[in-house]
């Protein structure tokens, strides 16, 4: 979660989890009620308060942050990924099923003295979100059935969108 | 397609065990294959994997945000998020299964 000066485009702020050890990036676990997925899996609603953090810049201290998030699937969702047809290490290494969507949220945050909030009245907004399920790694066992999605391959990825 | 390349703030393991969630066994999930790093999928290439973690079966949203925000001093602020939300089921280090959810920010 970054926060940049306007103009110059310097990065005043950086809100992160970190990264571990074990290499997994920005990642945090949060609890589950916090999030809600309904209309079958075409809207995703997060509400996370408190959020322990670091801010990263200037320099590390420790932070919180906050969010409330809304993902709304459009159209019909797609099958992607390539599953085990790739190496591990491949970006097509999963199968799923997929909405374009839009999402938009509002943000806040502190460190030490420093607070900030998003603007409640224009909420920030997607400028590219999806939103689905997939299998990944060892899980890929039960692949992802989806009969009803449209398929693609990938010579031909965002066509049924227009992208 | 975009893979970034993360060489910044190693954190300990600390820090995200103390934000446990009322659900989650303290078992963190794997990265993706590969080291520090993640994909970036869209606009235009959706054959992507969009998840930070890895051995995962669930539900992922991400979204690329940009929007305004103030600080407390009245300070106005550009702000840019890459913001992924994942919850299902992921394999732990070893091997292990387990349930829970995961914000990737």
């Amino acid at each position: 979660m970054d926060l940049f000066e306007p103009g110059s485009g310097s990065r005043f702020h950086d809100f992160t989890p970190g990264v571990a050890p074990s290499g997994l990036v920005w990642t945090v676990p949060i609890p589950d009620a916090a999030i809600v997925v309904s209309q079958g899996g075409k809207r995703l609603d997060v509400d996370v308060r408190d959020l322990p953090v670091i801010d990263a810049t200037p320099a590390e201290v420790p932070a919180t942050v906050s969010f409330q998030m809304t993902w709304r699937g459009r159209g019909r969702a797609r099958q992607l990924g390539r599953g085990t047809a790739v190496p591990p290490t491949d970006a097509a290494a999963f199968l799923g099923r997929f909405f374009r969507a839009r999402a938009r949220g509002t943000f806040s945050g502190a460190a030490g003295s420093f607070t900030f909030q998003s603007n409640p009245k224009r909420r920030a907004r997607s400028l590219f979100a999806e939103l689905g399920t997939e299998q990944t790694g060892a899980l890929l066992a039960g692949a992802v059935r989806c009969g009803g999605c449209a398929r693609s391959g990938p010579g031909d990825p965002g066509s049924q969108y227009g992208w | 397609m975009i893979v970034r390349r993360v060489s910044r703030i190693l954190v300990a393991g600390g820090l995200a065990l103390a934000t446990a969630a009322r659900a989650f066994d303290g078992a963190m999930p794997v990265p993706v294959p590969g080291g520090a790093h993640l994909f970036a999928p869209g606009p235009t290439d959706l054959q992507v994997n969009p998840s930070s973690i890895g051995d995962f079966d669930g539900t992922v949203a991400l979204a690329y945000l940009k929007g305004r925000a103030k600080g407390g001093d009245g300070h106005r602020f550009l702000m840019q998020d890459d913001m992924r939300l994942m919850t299902g089921t992921y394999l732990a280090a070893d091997g292990s299964s387990h349930s829970g959810s995961f914000a990737f920010i």
